[in-house]
């Protein structure tokens, strides 16, 4: 929040008498994120100590980059890496193309009574906890008697044991997030597409442009900054495959293929108490979301000429 | 210093807002010889208090105070032991004084505290304060210290005795399926797949629909685990459990699940699976999941400690009328072996505020209580409370009838041994199954109010415990009980995940069994001897000094 370079005489100048009300109106949020973000933030350096809660930052052992080497000499921390970005990047791709494409079709239901209700009941999980949904997907999935394997009966396919099986357990993760989280993109997109300037659509239909070649050329164009956005937004969530929805469904049985690094982190410092090691990952974790999040800032500054500084 | 409180202030802020409200006087009022002790506790659901009493007014705690001039102020209490061990890590990690006694099961907790000096050792007040029959008790049990026993061999916590075998399992088994198919109570493993492999194709429920499973149990927390557990299984092969840490035969303590018994005990959990004896999602069914499919009436047989007889057995009766549940022996393997997860000696130690001053009251107290569960007591000559535990009626004869109790109450009966600082009437190991056996197999008539509790249990729960305690020699406790050691802590959690992984995907044949072979050399190349070699280090320490 550097000042602007001195134009003494510009409107815009420093002027705390015309400006203090922002400014109150700016602090209380300031003090919130000193304090609960910032604040906790020192916390870090546990990850260079052996932190010992009795003798806390300031008189633990410092051991240096000891857990970060650790970090890489197991395999399952690899792994886990590596789940949390196939998981994450699968999120990303289908969480935005999915919400598209559906609010795309939505925008051409002319019923708006039918599509009040669809909008609804797509939107309905969202408010739902992956608690509560966790619960209910364990009951849907179950291969004795759930529901989904109940009506794969029907076509002669056996039971599929989807929360138990490492072919099926990330599609399943992957597709009940969508099912959670599509409702709510779906309306940030339906409201960009509503800012659409209908003029274009008249010209195109003059030209003679068919629905098709209209939603390409016309709706699509429009709607690429609000998409890239959306992208850049997500990009920077890239490493949180969902702690909420991993910790609820996951099992030893699906270990290989679902165990994300923040559930990784949860069993090492809080079920088995090595808090340093815990705090490493999850500092590594940050640290490479950081390098995304620039990444996708400047990425989105050059192709969407979007930026907040 | 300073910058490092506001640092943890500001963490456990977030945290935990709501305890802010919960002050911490330190007020010791101390006129006419009373004295105050500070303490907390978990007050779960099933805590019950009578209109107009709580945790600070009752009638133990009132008695406490007026009999022996011992003031005992609950200051905070959390509904379960998650919030209470993470209040208690804050109050350690942010320099709040800790209550003066306090209960800690969690092993890594209680080695931290005593780390931190923050507690003070107990050797020279069990000396100088302790009763001769408490001392007596504590002689009976040196094992019972173990768990808050430091690396110098220093005791810092007195033991909450457990039961002994209180939540040892054996096995129920649907009777009325038996006798719809004229089978018999299987005594070996080989029958018990029989009997088994009709529950599942014979349709024993009579239902017309394949609707039946072998047994339920619950593999999600581990196989010897507190209901519908499997170590019975393993049991019948060798006297190793997986995660429980037993001696061989040079009397080393040795890792359960890198065994070769282990190996024949998942060849059948293997078998058993295939043959659709089990749930198909066995492996991702915890305790309470477990239950379902036996509470539901689909399941032929549960292990369960004789507890179970209320619930979840009593939930299958309720379920299904026609429900006829009977306890069991546990059967055995080839050659008559049998083994069962033994419980521990203990849940929790009690440590002490290094700032306390008055642990003879303690004792005192502690005393008086175990005084009433060994029948010689001054104070609770004929119950613990009158109205509460036992009435008087017109003769002025002792009533303990529960149902009579309520009448004149007017009120639901309520235990006032959970208002004790022991949570329970404090038990001293296997006492109370040798007494359910003694009723069960006599016609004596109960003597005293703890007496005439556990005689007035079903039927099926004193079988229960008697077959229980008949099977005593086959218990497998873990010996391990002391807190992570190093190399525990940097390896457990890939260890466990090594365990847990190989476990599951053996019994769903998603590997080979001889994927065990594989498993035991690559838990004792990552740490698994290492961690072997600190067990047995610290097992001679506690040890030595006994």
């Amino acid at each position: 929040m550097a000042k602007p370079k001195s134009k003494p005489s510009s409107p815009q100048r420093w002027d705390f008498k015309q400006t203090w009300p922002l400014h109150v109106l700016v602090w209380p949020a300031v003090i919130v994120a000193l304090v609960f973000q910032y604040g906790p933030m020192f916390g870090i350096v546990m990850a260079f100590q052996d932190y010992r809660p009795w003798l806390g930052f300031l008189g633990s052992e410092w051991v240096g980059f000891k857990h970060f080497i650790t970090m890489f000499e197991y395999d399952y921390a690899r792994q886990v890496i590596w789940n949390t970005l196939v998981i994450s990047v699968l999120k990303l791709v289908f969480g935005l193309i999915v919400p598209l494409a559906f609010a795309l079709l939505l925008n051409e239901v002319y019923h708006m009574k039918f599509k009040r209700t669809v909008q609804t009941i797509v939107y309905l999980p969202y408010f739902l906890s992956w608690v509560i949904l966790g619960g209910m997907l364990i009951d849907i999935l179950s291969p004795t008697g759930g529901i989904i394997n109940q009506f794969l009966g029907i076509f002669g396919i056996d039971p599929i044991f989807f929360l138990g099986s490492n072919d099926w357990f990330r599609t399943t993760v992957v597709i009940s997030d969508l099912w959670k989280e599509t409702g709510f993109n779906t309306i940030v997109f339906l409201a960009a597409i509503t800012v659409v300037n209908p003029n274009l659509y008249e010209a195109a239909v003059v030209d003679g442009a068919n629905r098709w070649k209209q939603t390409w050329h016309i709706t699509l164009p429009s709607m690429r900054p609000i998409i890239i956005v959306v992208a850049t937004l997500s990009l920077g969530n890239i490493l949180n495959a969902g702690f909420d929805q991993i910790f609820n469904l996951y099992n030893p049985l699906v270990y290989q293929t679902g165990d994300i690094i923040d559930t990784y982190v949860y069993r090492v410092g809080l079920v088995s108490g090595d808090f340093s090691y815990g705090t490493a990952v999850g500092l590594f974790k940050s640290f490479i979301g950081l390098i995304l999040i620039v990444l996708g800032y400047h990425l989105a500054y050059r192709y969407a000429n979007w930026r907040i500084f | 210093m300073k910058g490092n409180k506001l640092v943890l202030s500001a963490i456990s802020m977030s945290a935990l807002v709501m305890l802010a409200a919960c002050g911490n006087d330190e007020s010791e009022a101390q006129e006419d010889g009373v004295v105050t002790m500070t303490t907390a506790r978990t007050l779960g659901d099933d805590t019950v208090f009578r209109s107009g009493e709580d945790v600070n007014n009752n009638p133990v705690v009132n008695w406490a105070r007026d009999d022996l001039g011992l003031n005992i102020d609950t200051i905070w209490t959390v509904p379960n032991d998650e919030q209470y061990n993470t209040r208690l890590r804050l109050s350690m990690s942010s320099g709040e004084s800790l209550p003066d006694v306090f209960l800690v099961s969690d092993g890594q907790l209680k080695a931290d505290l005593i780390e931190s000096g923050m507690v003070q050792p107990i050797e020279d007040a069990i000396e100088e304060h302790a009763s001769d029959r408490l001392k007596e008790i504590f002689d009976q049990f040196p094992e019972a210290f173990y768990p808050s026993t430091n690396e110098d061999g220093v005791r810092y916590g007195i033991p909450r005795l457990s039961g002994g075998n209180g939540s040892d399992p054996l096995l129920w088994v649907r009777q009325d399926w038996l006798d719809n198919l004229g089978l018999e109570i299987p005594e070996t493993l080989e029958e018990m797949e029989e009997v088994m492999d009709a529950f599942v194709n014979q349709d024993p429920n009579n239902s017309g629909a394949d609707d039946t499973i072998g047994v339920s149990l619950a593999t999600m927390n581990g196989m010897a685990t507190w209901l519908a557990d499997s170590s019975w299984i393993f049991g019948a092969y060798g006297d190793f459990l997986p995660g429980h840490w037993s001696p061989d035969a040079s009397g080393e303590l040795v890792y359960g699940t890198v065994q070769p018994s282990i190996k024949d005990g998942l060849e059948t959990l293997n078998d058993w699976f295939e043959s659709g004896y089990l749930d198909p999602e066995v492996g991702i069914l915890d305790e309470e999941n477990a239950i379902e499919q036996f509470v539901a009436g689909n399941a032929g047989f549960l292990s369960a400690p004789p507890w179970g007889d209320g619930w979840p057995i009593g939930d299958v009766v309720e379920n299904d009328p026609d429900a006829v549940v009977v306890p069991m022996a546990l059967p055995s393997g080839e050659g008559g072996q049998t083994g069962r997860r033994g419980e521990g000696l203990i849940t929790g130690s009690f440590l002490f505020n290094s700032e306390f001053e008055h642990i003879d009251r303690y004792f005192e107290y502690l005393d008086e209580i175990y005084g009433f569960t060994l029948g010689e007591s001054d104070y609770f000559a004929d119950g613990m409370f009158e109205g509460y535990d036992f009435i008087y009626d017109e003769n002025g004869e002792v009533v303990y009838d529960y149902d009579a109790i309520e009448a004149e109450a007017g009120e639901q009966r309520v235990d006032p041994g959970r208002y004790m600082i022991t949570r329970n009437v404090p038990t001293i190991p296997f006492m109370l199954y040798d007494l359910a056996s003694e009723f069960h197999e006599t016609d004596r008539e109960p003597e005293n109010a703890y007496e005439y509790g556990i005689a007035s249990n079903n039927a099926s729960y004193l079988e229960a415990a008697h077959i229980v305690k008949e099977q005593d020699e086959h218990r497998i406790e873990n010996m391990f009980t002391g807190a992570p050691t190093a190399t525990m802590s940097d390896r457990s959690e890939h260890l466990d995940r090594l365990e847990q992984e190989m476990i599951v995907d053996i019994i769903y044949g998603n590997r080979p069994l001889d994927y065990f072979d594989e498993f035991v050399e690559q838990w004792r190349s990552s740490g698994g001897d290492q961690i072997t070699e600190e067990v047995n280090a610290w097992y001679d320490e506690v040890t030595s000094g006994n």
